[in-house]
């Protein structure tokens, strides 16, 4: 630069007048990471290995290419236990932080449960870490619940989404309290805009249900090819 | 544009009708000659000799289909320059063409595209031009190709007119997008997501009219160049540039600066070209009413010459400088012709084109000159790039246009390949247009100008660096496309809090669209809309700043000739209300500036003066307006203006005159220095412009006290300024020649005075009647270049001041003064 920082320090600060009125980034909510004791059957955590990783996204919207993951949801066995771990994310530069964390995670992996992954989750993955500039291939194995579910309900079922799957498969009907997972990004736009932090937790509340039926289910699957 | 069948180009509606031979324009030319006044008016005729085409040795390797298409629209062989640009395309080198006008350098920007598109079916390519108009135009010509070889492509426009149906289609499966560098740079980069097939099979990239892109707009697309390469390194693709220029100096200089990498060439030149006469008239200097001398002005010749060389048959595109001559030159044609039926027929056959007016009216004008219905446009230089209006014989140019590489466009958009045609270029009364009249051979002689772009300047650099951090996190990978101080600028901007920092990569610190907060072309946030009262039209659209200085309520508003006033501007909605009136005459704002240094960057000693260069800040109030009789240009009322002032950061050379020098000057009487002081001021200027070969407009000038500013009309600067302090010794001996050099006795608008076409009613009245502003000029630049003093003739001036009626006030210890300037300049800092 022809005449140093200062001046560009200085054209920054007029540009800033220019701009529309600043909006402030509410700062990381801590990660949540607990470990989750009986949520299901001894049988189906005993059948769940722990080189299994289940994961939900929860985005601010349907594009990756203008949408964040503003909430990783993952879980896995570990020992006795289930292990939750949710990530909120709530602007680019935090989301590469926790997307990050997220390679480093799997790692330790080699199956990735999901539903739908194939057509939302991993994608959607995999185009943030490319946006980050990080390694962009989804390192494990990736197993989508959903088409196997279409493939044997879709002329049974009236639709095969999670919640009906969990119904008719689990015995799970979902609680009054229970946000539909497309709530998602107006509730994250919300928080961004200022609202409390509350509005969010639903959010935290319906992630975790979906992971847990995503254990059952799998369990499920599986019981059922082994049968026939 | 071989390729367009076209409507009977020759046919001129009014020959037909006459039912007599065309004359030639060499006839013509005589005919015009014999019926002038004085032979003297004519200042210089240059023939530009007829030239025969060279035809390509062999054919470039492009696919059999492409050949084969050629051969039967009968563009076959190519030109030889053609040829060897397609090759080196073709080997994936990027490109500059730089050729005079209709050298068909558009097939050798398409041909490569199309190539692409047959061998691969995945392949893209991104066309840009400079304007809206010239999309148009060239999407018609390649259209013509792409159906005239029965293939099926989708191409489109993508640009503020399109759609959202057809934005969509293009996005999904467009092969071929042209569009302009601001549309890239709002629309298409940042949301480079959703183009991902475009970015991630981009093969070409084709820059229309590189020499238009210099400056403030070239030194933004610049910036906007390197965010595209970075995408499409994102992306998985590297596409080839190509790149075609008017005749400038340094083409791969200038082209290699805008995209960041080294070019190819290609200047050799293989069209053929049909006889052209130039033809510089310097319209005679007449008395006025009042016994006072002036320049007839170049209005008013254009005003009688087109209509007689349309009527003569000759189709003619005359070229103005000002949106507003564009509809003043047309108003008095018509006005003229008023009454006599031939006459009115002529001027019928005459239309207007500017910017403003609605796309559709614009398309309606451009097919019918094409077509040949029109005998005749009168337009601002927004028909000077490449728009495609056929043949025309004859151009006129009324005052200088600007720069030489401008003057040949427009000089180029008459002449066919084979045949006669005329170029005019009616001399105004600004000193720039005067030093050409005096200096012709360096218009033909001479080689013509740089390009200059500014990728330094950090207002661009920083606004770019935010917008590319929307695109893409920032990482030190960015540092070969987007500079080595992309880390460093960072940095700074995290500390400013518009990025954040996160394992090395930098995001934007809130959310927000940066991009629609950078225009490239003008420093204005918003465009005013213009609805005409009544039937409640929209009928143009106008820039912030030009709104400001032009439709203020009780503004005469010219548009088509026809006159609208003003009757309420609303700045929430960006709307002004005008409604049809018949006025007399026209409005002119005035204005008061105020400057502010803000940081000092050089400073030295010269004769007479301290100069330096400075970062500033400028303050325009406006003041009210002043009402013009058409014709007469008399006052005739003034009204008040209630506008906020408008705000400018922009860099400035600034000279200071001595304390010595203000004193000497006081035994001259009052007004000599100011008078000289504006003198020097406005020469400097028009001078400058001429060395940055930039528009005189984009520098202004400024005199308050025993301070001169001359400063760029940019925020932040693009560097004309620097240039001046740099140069400021060469400059001012120029100066001191156009002075010297000027015929004028008192001082003129050819010299020091200033001209009718600038903006300076705020001048007191001091300077506006000081009658002899020559000679004090003069005075001033004999000091400030250290020559013999000069003593001026000032006849009939009272005698000597003996004692000064305002005494030097006592001297300030340097130290103490230095404080003062300090804290005024924090304190001033501190208020915004």
């Amino acid at each position: 630069m022809k005449q140093g920082n200062q001046r560009l320090r200085r054209v920054i600060q007029k540009l800033q007048v220019g701009s529309s009125s600043p909006k402030v980034t509410p700062t990381i909510p801590e990660d949540v990471e607990v470990d989750l004791e009986g949520v299901v059957s001894p049988e189906v955590l005993n059948q769940t290995p722990e080189e299994v990783m289940f994961l939900d996204l929860e985005t601010t919207g349907l594009r990756a290419s203008r949408s964040l993951a503003a909430m990783i949801g993952f879980l896995y066995r570990k020992g006795t236990i289930l292990h939750l771990s949710q990530w909120y994310a709530g602007d680019a530069a935090s989301e590469r932080r926790q997307l990050k964390r997220l390679r480093e995670k799997m790692a330790g992996f080699r199956e990735i449960v999901t539903y739908n992954g194939d057509g939302f989750d991993l994608p959607f993955l995999c185009q943030r870490w490319k946006w980050h500039r990080l390694d962009s291939e989804c390192p494990l194995i990736s197993r989508d619940l959903l088409p196997l579910i279409r493939k044997k309900y879709r002329r049974t079922w009236p639709d095969c989404r999670l919640v009906t799957a969990e119904e008719r498969l689990l015995g799970l009907p979902r609680c009054e309290a229970d946000v539909p997972g497309s709530e998602a990004p107006l509730r994250f736009q919300d928080l961004r805009e200022g609202a409390p932090f509350a509005v969010i937790e639903p959010i935290y509340l319906h992630n975790r249900r979906d992971l847990i039926s995503l254990v059952g289910l799998r369990y499920r699957l599986q019981e059922e090819m082994l049968s026939s | 544009m071989e390729t367009r069948p076209r409507k009977n180009p020759l046919r001129n509606p009014l020959h037909e009708s006459a039912l007599h031979e065309a004359p030639t324009p060499l006839e013509v030319l005589s005919d015009v000659e014999s019926r002038l006044g004085s032979a003297e008016e004519l200042v210089a005729r240059q023939t530009l000799p007829a030239r025969e085409a060279i035809p390509a040795e062999e054919a470039p390797p492009l696919d059999s289909r492409i050949l084969e298409h050629l051969q039967k629209s009968g563009t076959w062989p190519l030109y030889r320059h053609q040829a060897q640009s397609i090759s080196r395309t073709l080997a994936g080198e990027d490109v500059v063409i730089a050729s005079s006008t209709a050298s068909g350098k558009t097939l050798c920007c398409t041909l490569p595209v199309i190539d692409a598109m047959v061998r691969d079916p995945g392949a893209h390519a991104l066309l840009l031009y400079p304007t809206k108009a010239l999309s148009q135009d060239q999407h018609r010509h390649l259209r013509g190709v792409i159906d005239g070889m029965g293939l099926q492509l989708e191409t489109g426009i993508y640009d503020g007119d399109t759609e959202p149906t057809m934005r969509r289609r293009l996005r999904r499966s467009g092969r071929i997008i042209l569009t302009n560098p601001d549309m890239l740079h709002a629309s298409i980069l940042p949301n480079h997501g959703g183009w991902g097939a475009l970015f991630a099979n981009l093969r070409y990239v084709v820059l229309d009219e590189v020499h238009t892109l210099r400056g403030i707009f070239g030194s933004h697309v610049s910036a906007v160049i390197r965010r595209l390469r970075r995408i499409c390194r994102h992306h998985g693709s590297d596409p080839v540039f190509i790149a075609a220029s008017a005749t400038i100096r340094n083409p791969g200089e200038h082209v290699g600066r805008l995209i960041g990498r080294e070019v190819s060439v290609i200047e050799d030149d293989g069209s053929p070209r049909g006889h052209k006469e130039v033809v510089l008239w310097n319209p005679p200097v007449v008395e006025r009413t009042d016994g006072t001398l002036t320049r007839r002005g170049p209005t008013s010749v254009a005003v009688r010459l087109l209509p007689e060389l349309v009527r003569r048959g000759l189709r003619t595109i005359c070229f103005a400088r000002t949106r507003n001559n564009v509809e003043l030159i047309l108003r008095y044609i018509r006005e003229r012709a008023r009454g006599a039926s031939d006459r009115e027929e002529v001027a019928s056959k005459i239309e207007p084109y500017r910017a403003g007016y609605l796309p559709t009216e614009r398309r309606r004008i451009e097919s019918s000159l094409f077509d040949g219905e029109l005998g005749g446009v009168v337009s601002t230089s927004a028909l000077e790039v490449g728009i495609d209006v056929g043949g025309l014989d004859g151009c006129i140019i009324v005052g200088w246009p600007g720069s030489v590489c401008s003057f040949m466009q427009q000089a180029g958009r008459a002449g066919r390949r084979h045949g006669e045609s005329l170029v005019f270029m009616i001399a105004g009364n600004d000193p720039i247009d005067q030093w050409f009249v005096r200096h012709p051979e360096s218009l033909f002689g001479s080689s013509p100008e740089n390009a200059v772009i500014e990728t330094d300047n950090p207002y661009i650099v920083a606004r770019h660096l935010i917008c590319a951090a929307y695109e893409l996190p920032l990482t030190s990978a960015d540092d070969d496309l987007l500079g080595p101080g992309v880390t460093a600028m960072c940095t700074v901007l995290q500390e400013e809090k518009r990025l954040r920092e996160e394992g090395g990569a930098w995001y934007l610190a809130r959310e927000e669209y940066p991009a629609t907060q950078v225009k490239l072309r003008t420093a204005s946030e918003e465009n005013f809309t213009i609805l005409e009262l009544g039937p409640d039209n929209i009928v143009g659209e106008l820039d912030y700043v030009a709104a400001m200085l032009s439709l203020y309520e009780g503004a005469i508003y010219i548009h088509r000739t026809e006159t609208f006033i003003v009757e309420e501007m609303d700045h929430v909605n960006c709307l002004v209300k005008i409604r049809r009136t018949k006025t007399g005459y026209y409005t002119q704002v005035l204005t008061q500036k105020r400057v502010t240094v803000t940081e000092e960057w050089d400073t030295r000693e010269v004769c007479g003066a301290r100069i330096r260069l400075a970062e500033v800040e400028i303050r325009t109030r406006l003041t009210g307006y002043k009402k013009v009789r058409f014709h007469s240009t008399e006052n005739i009322g003034y009204g008040e203006v209630h506008l906020p002032p408008l705000e400018l950061d922009t860099v400035s050379h600034e000279i200071s005159l001595d304390r010595d020098t203000v004193m000497q000057s006081e035994e001259h009487g009052p007004g000599f220095l100011r008078s000289g002081m504006h003198g020097v001021a406005r020469l400097f200027r028009d001078l400058l412009a001429i060395r940055a070969m930039c528009d005189p407009g984009d520098i202004d000038h400024h005199v308050d006290d025993n301070l001169i500013h001359i400063f760029d009309l940019y925020p932040g600067g693009i560097g004309y300024s620097e240039l001046g302090h740099e140069q400021h010794d060469g400059i001012l001996k120029d100066v001191l020649e156009a002075v010297v050099e000027c015929p004028c006795v008192a001082g003129c608008p050819s010299c020091v005075l200033p001209g009718a076409s600038r903006i300076e009613s705020s001048l007191e009245s001091e300077v506006m009647e000081y009658p002899y502003p020559k000679e004090a000029t003069r005075w001033l630049l004999h000091r400030l270049m250290g020559l013999e003093p000069y003593k001026p003739e000032l006849h009939g001036v009272p005698a000597p001041v003996e004692s000064p009626l305002n005494p030097p006030a006592p001297a300030l210890d340097e130290r103490v003064e230095r404080k003062i300037r300090k804290v005024a300049r924090l304190t001033s800092r501190g208020n915004r």
